[in-house]
């Protein structure tokens, strides 16, 4: 039976999803309970997830369920920056959630499913099954989003990216639709076959289904102009949240847009190369300007992850070899230095709450100066000044644009940087040479959890800008995907 | 290949152009001479101070919202049941799952509450 | 006008029976207005189904025509996201075009003749069954908090 075969493929999935329903079924037993316990039941599930996907780097490319799922190298490389996402945001998260009466199973309950979700996404190998595990990880994060009931903001947050998110998966629906249209089928390798030479394929449908792909895809990663619920909800969400978030979903939402982009419509690429390009230029412009004006630190932060996105995505465009394992290298060191920098966010608190304005980091540097380095240097990671990973991120992909005769898009994205620059840099500024404010003591959070994933944040940005040629292997190895 | 959008920035300009010629003729050529009358929103009556009130019976809509879920959840029985004999173990096995899932989420909501009414 | 006497005056508010009688003078005035202009909607969809329904009821329905029926509802629903201000209405829209997604996948599965398109179907039902409970919580808890379901009240981030 062809269908049953290889279902071992899903065991990382199967396991976060057991954590899942474990959390709420000891939520059944004793309703509303909390404490850490939960928070360690699902980074055991994360782990374990973890380990199974690690199994799976040795095995030879498989297909499974009927062709829904692929298990490859690919898939177990953006698994792992997935789960590392899910693992951080677990482990950031307690303290937080405590501090607000928030602790409780359903997060990390819905925290699982999303992370299943994505991983899910990551392998998907059929159109169908992008569809669902959208769905799936989007719902989990519309509920965790709106978590804080009882903030304003955090309400606002859920309810805009709730609306513009279905609107999107609409969309994505849609050109699903148009895709099944113009080729008869909805698995990735199929449509390949289909529009290949020799093929049967409608080209008109494909075309306008390739454009309504994008646009669904495209909001799921956050690119301008279907960006606008990014601010929104990353400001208004409770921080692990937006780590999460940040993280998690950027790289799920780029792992489906190579294997739909590169290796279902390859054929097609004189067409959406163009268009994509455009949306690139547009998204690390646009984002890099709009975050100069923000006073919010996690506002800003939401821009500069837009126009991370636009850097990734000229990897996409570049649709080679290397420019793929640019873009795993680029998702890699991104999501480390994001969900560190929102971890630091959440280090600095103020009374009960976060400092989020940047007027409130002024004399940071003095007062608390590892910290303050420690975000400082985030920052710069984000910004891509050279020692850190994040130049050697931003490297690969130029290179992979200019290999791929994309100069121009290299050179319109080193001038975004120049202007990103700005902020991560004033934001330094304001912590080291400002004067503290008198009787601000600048208390820092003590928990352990957040300590732990702010060092393995750093680990991982500092061993990528120590070892930046091991991890491009690494991700080279990881290719090329397919069934 | 980017040759053949040049339609769509003709039509882009076009569009934009048609909207700012008709917008200021009738700015240039159109009588004004307003009056209070003129401006309110009804000739004869009072204005409307609020807007209708719109009711959410909170109650309802969460007994909808885990109706809706268990009621659709059933549509996925039927091809299960069409398609049982071409792999009866596998299917059987994944529905089993399946409803174990409903099960939990059943379970949960009725320790949690969901399902009384006051 | 009789009925406005018998509604009771709000309790707690000054020169609240003026008011309740003026809103319903307000209301009055509104309904003859809104009333014949529902009806006149009314009158020309039915008016252009008759007109549809006379035109194509001889023909062959083809596969393309409901491609075009899904291309008319998807954009009606996307229209209405983009005008409409009640967030349970928009929440409509959004299923509108799910379900012109639906038609398009039936409707293609017709002419490819392949029929894996129908379980598509009945999992986008279920993904919008979720999404609905999803949403509807949304809603409800931020009309809880506000009083409001309307998107432009939510002004607390920069929209």
């Amino acid at each position: 039976m062809p269908v049953v075969q290889h279902w071992t493929v899903l065991l990382p999935e199967l396991a976060l999803v057991g954590g899942a329903i474990f959390l709420l079924l000891i939520d059944a037993a004793k309703p509303s309970q909390r404490g850490p316990h939960l928070a360690f039941i699902t980074l055991v599930a994360v782990v374990t997830s973890g380990v199974l996907a690690f199994f799976q780097w040795s095995h030879p490319t498989t297909s499974a369920l009927g062709g829904m799922v692929v298990g490859d190298k690919f898939g177990v490389f953006a698994r792992f920056i997935i789960l590392g996402a899910g693992f951080l945001a677990t482990l950031t998260a307690p303290a937080y959630l405590h501090r607000r009466g928030l602790d409780r199973a359903e997060f990390y309950a819905l925290l699982l499913l999303s992370t299943a979700g994505m991983t899910l996404l990551a392998v998907s190998s059929d159109l169908v099954m992008v569809f669902i595990t959208i769905e799936l990880l989007s719902l989990a994060l519309y509920v965790m989003a709106g978590f804080e009931r009882g903030r304003l903001e955090s309400q606002e947050a859920s309810m805009k990216y709730f609306l513009l998110g279905a609107f999107a998966s609409a969309f994505l629906l849609y050109g699903i639709a148009f895709v099944f249209g113009g080729t008869g089928t909805t698995n990735l390798l199929r449509i390949r076959a289909e529009t290949s030479l020799g093929g049967v394929a409608d080209f008109r449908l494909v075309g306008l289904a390739v454009a309504l792909l994008a646009v669904g895809l495209g909001f799921k990663a956050a690119m301008v102009p279907f960006h606008m619920w990014t601010p929104d909800a990353y400001q208004g969400a409770p921080t692990p949240v937006t780590a999460f978030m940040a993280g998690g979903t950027k790289a799920a939402a780029f792992a489906a847009l190579l294997r739909v982009l590169v290796l279902s419509v390859p054929e097609l690429r004189w067409d959406w190369q163009g268009p994509l390009a455009a949306l690139t230029v547009l998204t690390v412009v646009f984002a890099s300007i709009i975050a100069v004006s923000q006073t919010d630190v996690k506002r800003m932060l939401a821009y500069s992850s837009i126009s991370h996105a636009g850097f990734v995505a000229i990897a996409v465009v570049a649709a080679s070899r290397s420019g793929i394992a640019a873009a795993l290298v680029y998702l890699l060191v991104y999501t480390a230095m994001t969900i560190g920098a929102f971890g630091c966010v959440m280090l600095f608190r103020d009374g009960d709450g976060e400092r989020v304005h940047l007027a409130k980091y002024s004399g940071l540097g003095v007062r608390r100066p590892a910290a303050a380095a420690l975000f400082a240097f985030f920052l710069f990671s984000l910004a891509g000044i050279p020692p850190t990973g994040g130049f050697w991120a931003k490297w690969y992909v130029f290179f992979a644009a200019i290999r791929s005769h994309h100069a121009w898009l290299a050179i319109v994205a080193v001038g975004a940087s120049v202007i990103a620059a700005f902020f991560y840099v004033r934001v330094a500024v304001v912590m080291f040479m400002q004067e503290p404010p008198e009787g601000d003591e600048m208390e820092l959070d003590s928990s352990v959890g957040l300590k732990i994933a702010l060092a393995l944040c750093l680990l991982v940005v500092v061993a990528v800008g120590v070892a930046p040629g091991f991890f491009l292997h690494l991700a080279e190895k990881a290719l090329p995907f397919g069934g | 290949m980017l040759a053949s959008y040049l339609p769509i920035a003709f039509l882009l300009i076009l569009a934009g152009a048609f909207a700012l010629v008709s917008v200021t003729l009738s700015r240039l050529i159109s009588p004004k001479d307003p009056s209070p009358q003129k401006l309110m929103p009804y000739e004869c009556g009072i204005a409307e101070i609020d807007p209708p009130v719109e009711r959410f019976p909170v109650r309802f809509y969460l007994v909808a919202m885990l109706f809706v879920i268990f009621d659709v959840e059933v549509i996925l029985f039927f091809p299960w049941a069409l398609s049982f004999k071409s792999f009866p173990v596998f299917s059987l096995i994944a529905m089993s799952v399946f409803i174990f899932m409903l099960g939990v989420a059943f379970v949960y909501e009725w320790r949690n509450g969901g399902l009384e009414w006051d | 006008m009789t009925e406005t006497h018998d509604n009771p005056p709000l309790e707690g508010h000054p020169h609240a029976w003026n008011e309740a009688v003026i809103e319903a003078e307000a209301a009055a005035a509104v309904a003859p207005r809104r009333l014949p202009r529902a009806l006149a909607a009314a009158a020309a969809v039915l008016l252009v189904a008759i007109v549809v329904g006379i035109v194509l009821h001889r023909r062959e329905a083809t596969v393309g025509m409901y491609v075009w029926l899904s291309m008319l509802l998807f954009a009606v629903g996307a229209f209405g996201v983009l005008i409409r201000r009640n967030a349970l209405v928009l929440f409509m829209c959004i299923e509108l075009m799910l379900n012109a997604a639906n038609i398009a996948l039936v409707a293609f599965a017709r002419g490819t003749g392949n029929v894996e398109a129908h379980a598509v179907v009945l999992f986008v039902m279920i993904v919008a069954a979720a999404e609905v409970a999803v949403g509807l919580a949304i809603i409800v808890s931020i009309f809880r908090r506000r009083g409001s379901a309307n998107v432009d009240d939510l002004t607390t981030l920069k929209w």
